[in-house]
């Protein structure tokens, strides 16, 4: 159980046979250009814009490391190697709690029909009931809605149980709808991101 | 604009697509650090361990680690300035160590924390704690850097940080933070979370087990970001042990577990008449020349110091200067940066901004 560090329940055993097809960089690479830049996404809610590469070269060198064991769907557990980097590069946590907001304000995709105003009001309106949720439930819900993870894989990333996350994933969407039905954004959201970002 | 939809959707709706993260990461940066991981990746290793190419990236080994917000403070101040002083910096583990053993030592530690009086913050009061650490060999962002684009604009070489730190019985803490590596002071304020096993409050902490089977137990659900969970469940313990609050029995629970880890090994040394414990992980499978200690204190088990070497960068800790005061500096509260995530704290509002 320790092909993939930290995760008491691995992913579905989807590992495909070692490929002999090709010089071995091309797997990297190509995995590289799928999947960075998802990687990065998440890096980016979870530590400074500046540390973010760094975090996807070293993913990208474990997944290169360990290339057989990567999985049929790899981003799971790229996230999961990513995760542990993270932590293993923990600086301020608290301070990290606020990286967030930056990253989905930042990736946040502006619907292409509705007016500027219009969606960014949108957006201010969820980003504050995300604020709103406590720190494992607003991840349980971007790893999922934003990381496209499944259940499952997103609670090998969160590090818990499926069960869990199941339950967590539950009270974190009944706290966003309470939270978008009791009013406008914060008025702090704001300054709270020019401290993180400045 | 009131929607009808579930929000969850509406989250699922905008999830960053290709051209938003193309946008956040133009396409040339991509290409300069896929041609930075393909460099790593081709440049061969050898059998004794990581080539200098895989060190520099710091695969296969944990980053020094910034100290968390706590650190275990040294009962007797001069021994801390004995200690700090004969270290000197960084490398706590002296070459050549000669008495090594697996494990040898920890049963008497527990011994010792097990019969430790247990000392909660009183109610109204701070403890204050100060830490000092050096962290050399890599990029550090340990300082503020003005420019979030400007990549490794930070310094590679050592950096001292001096942290003092004030927490309260009910989970309130502030933090003055200063580096070598930039001239600004930080101010921090945080709240700590109830489930936070890195950094729990007091009062979470207090109703962890105190048998070492329990304890473990608790730190093997919760733990994560190592190569392996041994490793992880080695800095869990250096977490809970270096809290400041941590009691006496759940610190005897903690060595317990570390002795029953099979990459631990001990070494015992004697520093300016100090007598020392290191408590060492090292799984040369999963991260090869890198060797994280935790040094303890033989006569009391508090932990004073503790490092990490090889994999490119080295980190090291003391912990000094425990006292309890009834106030918080003024220039920190008034200048504090509130972190407090209120929805995931039980101590929000325990303490008024002197601010």
């Amino acid at each position: 159980m320790r092909t993939l560090p930290g995760v008491r329940h691995p992913p579905n055993p989807r590992v495909p046979p070692p490929t002999c097809d090709g010089p071995p960089t091309a797997s990297v690479e190509a995995l590289f250009r799928d999947y960075a830049p998802r990687v990065r996404a998440y890096a980016r809610r979870h530590t400074s814009p500046d540390e973010c590469d760094d975090v996807v070269q070293e993913t990208f060198l474990i997944a290169w490391r360990r290339r057989t064991e990567l999985p049929a769907d790899p981003l799971p557990w790229l996230l999961v190697v990513a995760r542990n980097i993270l932590s293993t590069r923990r600086r301020s946590g608290r301070r990290a709690d606020q990286l967030w907001l930056a990253a989905a304000r930042d990736l946040w995709r502006m619907p292409d029909h509705a007016s500027p105003e219009t969606a960014v009001l949108e957006r201010e309106r969820h980003l504050a009931a995300l604020a709103a949720c406590t720190r494992p439930e607003r991840e349980a819900l971007l790893l999922v809605a934003w990381d496209g993870l499944s259940a499952a894989d997103a609670a090998a990333v969160a590090g818990c149980s499926p069960r869990a996350f199941a339950v967590r994933l539950s009270r974190a969407r009944a706290r966003l709808s309470r939270a978008l039905d009791a009013g406008p954004a914060a008025p702090t959201l704001t300054p709270r991101l020019a401290q993180e970002t400045s | 604009m009131t929607s009808v939809r579930d929000p969850f959707d509406v989250l699922t709706t905008h999830r960053p697509d290709e051209p938003t993260l193309q946008a956040d990461w133009p396409s040339p940066r991509r290409a300069e650090l896929l041609a930075r991981v393909l460099d790593a990746a081709t440049t061969p290793t050898t059998a004794n361990g990581p080539t200098r190419a895989w060190a520099g990236t710091g695969v296969g080994a944990t980053k020094p680690r910034e100290p968390s917000l706590w650190r275990r403070p040294l009962p007797r101040l001069a021994a801390a300035v004995a200690l700090a002083a004969a270290i000197g910096g960084y490398t706590l583990i002296s070459p050549g160590t000669p008495r090594v053993a697996p494990a040898a030592g920890l049963d008497t530690l527990s011994a010792i924390a097990r019969s430790a009086a247990a000392q909660p913050i009183p109610a109204g009061q701070f403890a204050h704690l100060l830490t000092q650490s050096h962290q050399s060999g890599q990029a550090t962002s340990l300082a503020p850097t003005a420019d979030p684009d400007k990549v490794g604009a930070l310094p590679q070489g050592r950096v001292s940080q001096t942290r003092e730190s004030w927490i309260s019985a009910d989970g309130i803490m502030w933090v003055r933070d200063s580096s070598s590596a930039g001239p600004a002071v930080e101010r921090w304020k945080f709240c700590l979370p109830q489930g936070d096993i890195a950094q729990p409050s007091p009062a979470a902490i207090d109703q962890w087990p105190t048998d070492a089977a329990g304890l473990e137990g608790l730190l093997r659900s919760e733990v994560s970001g190592s190569t392996s969970e041994d490793e992880a469940v080695f800095v869990a313990i250096g977490d809970v042990l270096r809290l400041g609050y941590t009691p006496p029995a759940i610190r005897a629970a903690a060595i317990e577990v570390l002795g029953g880890l099979p990459q631990v090994t001990t070494a015992t040394r004697t520093v300016n008449g100090v007598a020392l414990l290191d408590v060492s992980f090292r799984d040369e499978a999963a991260r090869p020349g890198v060797t994280a200690t935790l040094t303890f204190d033989s006569s009391t088990s508090e932990l004073v110091a503790e490092s990490q070497t090889g994999g490119g960068a080295d980190y090291a800790a003391e912990y000094s200067q425990r006292s309890l005061v009834r106030s918080v500096p003024a220039e920190v509260t008034a200048a504090a940066v509130d972190q407090c995530d209120r929805s995931d704290s039980n101590a929000a509002t325990a303490v008024p901004s002197k601010g």
